[in-house]
């Protein structure tokens, strides 16, 4: 096997078909070396494209149309650095959240644990170096049933409901993917990505009814606004390392999805109505998500509403990639809404690890039951700390270089209404993330007993939390990456240095 | 080699992530925590001004560089963070969570030498964040209740100003279609939409500085912090603030007389306003923190006049970076007599030998002869403009400033001296070392920095006996006010303590408390509480965001019925939208 | 009307027909049905599409995509019923809360 393409795909697949065979003791520890081995494979990958430029591979030799291509450029790479660097926290993270200390329950769970978890990171290897639509449909359906299963591990009727809905809805929304892909190869008769681009050049071919079921079917899944439903319970009663591989990165994959067809694929098909509706939506999503965030008494619920939030900033991308007229701004944006899909990859998952912690710890994680945190788990604490700065897009953080090119380019492109909706959600991110922090720092009484937190949970989360903030310190290397086959006229970010 | 700059603030960030990550070489690295100050003291002492540099792979390219400003504000910063740092090893010995204390102190170390080496945009936004932010920690740091109150109101302020600040450096950015310093200022003054903008800066930059009514955090923040944070809050990062006044707004630029009189008029108000609350204060850290506001007030009367006057303002630069290194030295020497003066209780001449260090730094503030106080508001007069018949009123509403500035420290004096007399911490010559040092540097740096640093001061160390008399007057009025209003205690004893730290806060903070207070807005009880409460808007805002149509709203998106509504709505929304092409 | 045009006609009616199924339908397996429906229309307009492109055979293509969209139904499909037996023995009912009250 001499291509990265091949160890991304195998390690992790070939791995969840073993660790089902394998006695359950050993289970956690293979799935971590395949986990740090798909990191090495993704680096692998990431290295290639930034000497070489985009790079192809044909699975089995055989070409498109009939074989499957696979493909990464700039932001596939980093999309699997960011996937890949996150599961490996977080399987250092399951080493003590199921740890033999565990009860009972949890420790059958971890022997399911497992082999879903390294189907979820094969499906979302598959994903982000897919280049046809139907392919990126058996990767997301993958992603979905693995997801699931996993949300439905924690067992009890709250989780098994989450579960369902959560199931109910991505599986509806990948039907209609796949009606939009029905219909899209009825008019294109190719599914590869490239050459359905080419064919839809000049808009004039511009499939409407397919691409309003792709969009719509990839909307839920990404939880849009008004389609977010099913979100917040799902991600919020899995158990820590599975919340926080949802929220950071299988919510991502599909957005990944939409941003790929939509600039890559039918940039000259979709309009800019289309494009201010999606960016209303996104809108809406992160007015209404924070608002409920803000209502929330579960800490595991604030952190999983402020994802509709945060994925609602992914959307504002679309009114200023669209409609706008040629600019430095349109890879601006673009570029910003990358680096937050990736800076929120890592806020978002260092937050629920640190939740679940707390959780793990309190055996309840009410935010009124916070308090004394500082003195019981200081260093989750931190981590807490830190990441809520990189959710709310404080500086130095990476979030806050993704939110300063938005603005640029919201700016830039005489939309300053987005601009107000990115300055609100900020305020309100501002506020229930420090509802959190306060509670955390309130001095009281102390509850009678804390379960004692394996360390490598609260490192974990810790490691997490610090490189959201070193995007924010160090961006000048991912750019580089991302502007590897970036769309869009490469005027280097910033603005205008 | 220029790029190397960035160590400067990288070490104290480096040796904080050491700190936080490495528990068992705590014991050292607490003991590096000065140390980790000295590139900061040595840099302008020994290399100078420093041309700009581009540092590209640091947040989104960035650009460090000393210019002559920037010398003085490092120097004086780093000595000072590096002494009452080396004071804080000894004062948090004793403190099992000191390490915390030492990672944020450094983390807010770091940002605060960071914008003074910043020389874009970003970077000094980024670094204020960090500075803003990590002090946080440092003021919660005893986890009292008076401490978790005066954090809350220090977040929430900081957050809005760092709001305001986002979006005037976002507007100025825009004008100037660059992030570089060398272009901010001038875009600014030629920007349409100016006032605005130059208005979120002030007032952005304004709640760091301690401006009148943004003020209220101060008086809480810089007193509930452990003594050593207190001294670098009071001495040198509330001067952030005015180095985002000299960088970002347009003084200089051009004549903007309506600015140079808003901030004449709020600085005389917080000249004075800051002694009066002062005056009333019945701890010394809270006496001091007024003093603070009402210097800074004197600072922000010196930037009006680089508004008014734009060809007097290279002068009038000059006099600021020489009023912000006499003041943060003066200010760290009494703030950290306060934990000195725990120590003394046993020795007469120990405490002897306090008050002669208190009693120079108060000498120094009120601008006594041969103080560096005289040297500062010698150089802030010197750059009155000569035009206007306000000329000579200014010039004694500044002199009387110092009248209210001795009498208010005198009161701190006395404070002090009652501090004295129980014992808190055992003699520790960790701290009195440091202490003595920032002694010296107070009573010798405002002379020797022009020479190290090539400042035109000659107007301020020149010494001439109107001058003399002029820096002598206040003092000899201020005295027998003092010493009539000791003999008067019994009388005035009414009135002290009457107005509790932080003024005007106490009203709004009991609004604030309702909002973020954690978990006390579960529905029922949150609402309970606020009909309690006479403020009817805080009852709305409660009743909207714990009320039942949000969770209601909530429940009917998740049910399926509606969601195939609203999806086939929106497929046949989105076609039509996908057909229309405008 | 073409042969394809039935076919695809067919597939548009068995497409509104799941989703009616369900939307409006509490059971959850019915629910499940219901997307089954809706992944049958699917699969037939892809064997529609199949049929209209044929050139001395039929496009092997959609063939393809129907036999895998099979394979991945029947998964998900096996996982939702394994998910409503597990709710129904937890809490006695195979609806949704949401949809009870809404009922």
């Amino acid at each position: 096997m001499s291509s990265p393409f091949e160890w991304l795909i195998f390690l992790p697949f070939a791995g969840g078909v073993i660790t089902f065979l394998l006695p359950g003791k050993s289970r956690p520890w293979l799935a971590l070396l395949l986990t740090v081995g798909t990191f090495a494979a993704a680096w692998w990958l990431a290295s290639d494209v930034w000497r070489e430029g985009p790079q192809g591979y044909a699975l089995g030799g055989w070409e498109a149309p009939l074989g499957i291509n696979l493909y990464a450029d700039g932001l596939s790479a980093l999309l699997l650095l960011t996937t890949s660097a996150v599961m490996t926290l977080a399987s250092f993270y399951s080493l003590g959240y199921f740890s033999r200390e565990a009860e009972a329950s949890s420790w059958t769970e971890a022997r399911a644990f497992v082999p879903l978890w390294l189907f979820l990171l094969g499906s979302l290897n598959a994903l982000f170096v897919s280049r046809d639509l139907f392919n990126l449909y058996v990767a997301l359906e993958l992603l979905t049933i693995a997801g699931v299963a996993l949300v439905a591990l924690a067992g009890g009727a709250t989780a098994l409901r989450a579960g369902m809905r959560y199931l109910l809805a991505a599986f509806l929304a990948s039907l209609l993917y796949l009606m939009g892909v029905a219909l899209l190869y009825g008019e294109f008769g190719v599914l590869d990505l490239a050459l359905i681009a080419e064919a839809a050049e000049g808009g004039t071919r511009a499939p409407v009814i397919a691409l309003a079921f792709v969009f719509l079917g990839l909307g839920i899944k990404a939880a849009l606004f008004p389609f977010h439903a099913w979100l917040p319970h799902a991600h919020a009663s899995a158990p820590a390392p599975v919340s926080a591989v949802l929220s950071a990165l299988v919510v991502k994959a599909a957005f990944y999805v939409i941003l790929r067809l939509w600039v890559d694929v039918f940039a000259d098909s979709v309009t800019a109505p289309a494009a201010q509706a999606a960016g209303a939506l996104g809108a809406a999503g992160i007015l209404w998500g924070s608002f409920q965030a803000l209502r929330e008494q579960r800490l595991k619920l604030v952190v999983a509403h402020s994802t509709v939030a945060q994925v609602g900033y992914l959307f504002l991308l679309f009114p200023l990639l669209t409609g706008v007229g040629e600019g430095a701004w349109r890879f601006d944006a673009w570029a910003g809404g990358v680096y937050h899909m990736m800076s929120h990859a890592f806020a978002k998952g260092a937050l629920f690890l640190a939740a679940g912690t707390i959780l793990y710890a309190y055996g309840n994680d009410q935010i009124s039951a916070m308090r004394g945190l500082t003195r019981t788990l200081p260093i989750t604490t931190v981590s807490f700390g830190i990441a809520g700065i990189a959710l709310v897009g404080l500086p130095p953080s990476g979030s806050f270089i993704a939110k300063w090119m938005l603005l640029t380019a919201t700016i830039e492109s005489a939309q300053w209404w987005w601009a107000v909706v990115i300055g609100a959600g900020t305020l309100l991110s501002g506020a229930y993330v420090y509802r959190l922090v306060s509670a955390a720092f309130t001095p009281d009484t102390l509850p009678e007993s804390i379960r004692p937190v394996p360390r490598v949970m609260e490192y974990a989360s810790l490691i997490l939390a610090l490189t959201s903030l070193g995007l924010g310190l160090r961006a000048a290397e991912p750019f580089d990456l991302l502007e590897v086959g970036a769309p869009f006229s490469m005027i280097v970010a910033g603005v205008g240095t | 080699m220029n790029e190397a700059l960035i160590l400067v603030p990288f070490t104290p960030f480096a040796l904080a992530v050491l700190i936080a990550l490495a528990p068992p070489l705590r014991p050292v690295l607490r003991r590096l925590v000065p140390v980790s100050a000295v590139p900061a003291i040595l840099t302008p002492i020994l290399v100078g001004t420093i041309e700009t540099a581009d540092i590209p792979w640091f947040l989104l390219g960035t650009q460090v560089g000393l210019d002559t400003t920037g010398q003085v504000f490092l120097f004086f910063s780093g000595l000072l963070w590096a002494l009452a740092g080396w004071y804080g090893v000894s004062y948090l010995a004793h403190d099992e969570h000191d390490y915390r204390f030492q990672a944020f102190y450094l983390l807010a170390m770091s940002g605060n030498l960071g914008l003074i080496v910043a020389q874009d945009l970003v970077m000094f936004y980024a670094a204020f964040g960090l500075m803003t932010f990590s002090s946080a920690g440092v003021i919660v740091h005893d986890a009292t209740r008076f401490a978790v109150r005066a954090t809350t109101l220090y977040v929430i302020l900081s957050i809005v100003g760092e709001f305001l600040l986002l979006v005037g450096l976002f507007q100025v950015a825009m004008a100037a279609g660059s992030i570089a310093f060398a272009d901010v200022p001038g875009a600014l003054a030629a920007a349409g939409d100016r006032h605005i903008t130059i208005a979120l800066l002030f007032a952005g930059f304004g709640i760091k500085a301690g401006l009148p009514f943004v003020h209220i955090w101060l008086p809480l923040a810089h007193p509930a912090a452990p003594t050593p944070a207190s001294a670098v809050l009071s001495g040198v990062m509330i001067k952030a603030g005015l180095l985002g006044w000299i960088r970002f707004l347009p003084a200089g630029e051009a004549n903007f007389p309506e600015w140079g009189w808003i901030c004449i008029a709020l600085g005389l108000t917080g000249a004075f306003g800051g002694v009066v609350l002062g005056l009333v204060q019945t701890s010394p850290k809270a006496n001091l923190a007024y003093s603070s506001i009402s210097q800074m007030g004197l600072i922000t009367v010196g930037l009006g006049l680089g508004f008014l006057e734009a060809a007097a303002w290279p002068a009038v630069l000059t006099a600021l970076a020489v009023f912000a290194l006499h003041h943060g030295l003066a200010k760290g020497t009494l703030f950290l007599a306060v934990g000195v003066a725990g120590t003394v209780a046993r020795s007469e001449p120990a405490r002897w030998a306090t008050m002669a260090g208190v009693a120079l730094a108060v000498l120094a503030l009120a601008g006594a002869p041969f103080t560096s106080g005289m040297v500062a508001k010698g150089l802030l007069k010197e750059n009155l403009p000569v035009t206007g018949d306000w000329y000579g009123t200014l010039s004694w509403v500044i002199s009387f400033s110092s009248v209210a500035t001795a009498l208010l420290l005198t009161r701190f004096a006395f404070l002090l001296r009652r501090e004295m007399r129980t014992l808190k911490h055992e003699p520790a010559p960790g701290m009195a070392v440091p202490w003595a040092l920032v002694i010296v540097a107070t009573a010798s740096m405002a002379w020797l920095a022009p020479v190290m640093f090539d400042l035109d001061a000659a107007a301020g160390t020149a010494i001439s006996l109107p001058k003399l008399w002029d820096a002598t007057w206040p003092l000899l009025v201020a005295l027998p006010i003092a010493w009539l209003a000791w003999r008067q205690r019994r009388i005035l004893a009414d009135i002290v303590g009457s107005i509790p730290p932080g003024d005007v806060s106490v009203i709004e903070e009991r609004v604030f408390r309702r909002v973020i207070q954690p978990g006390t807005y579960q529905t029922g009880i949150f609402v309970g509480q606020a009909s309690l409460q006479w403020n009817t808007f805080m009852r709305q805002v409660a009743a909207v965001i714990a009320s039942d149509w949000a969770g209601r709203t909530e429940l009917q998106l998740a049910s399926w019925r509606y969601l195939g509504t609203i999806l086939l709505g929106a497929m046949v929304g989105f076609v039509l939208l996908l057909w229309w092409t405008p | 009307m073409s042969t394809f045009e039935l076919y695809a006609a067919l597939a548009a009616v068995l497409f509104a027909v799941g989703l009616y199924g369900f939307f409006v339908r509490q059971e959850l397996v019915r629910k499940v049905v219901g997307l089954n429906i809706i992944g049958a229309a699917v699969f037939l307009l892809l064997i529609a599409i199949a049929y209209r492109n044929r050139g001395d055979f039929a496009d092997p293509v959609p063939h393809a995509m129907v036999l895998t969209g099979i394979v991945v139904a029947v998964s998900a499909t096996a996982l939702a019923l394994a998910l409503a037996r597990r709710i129904e023995d937890e809490t006695g009912t195979r609806r949704l809360p949401e949809d009870e009250e809404s009922s």
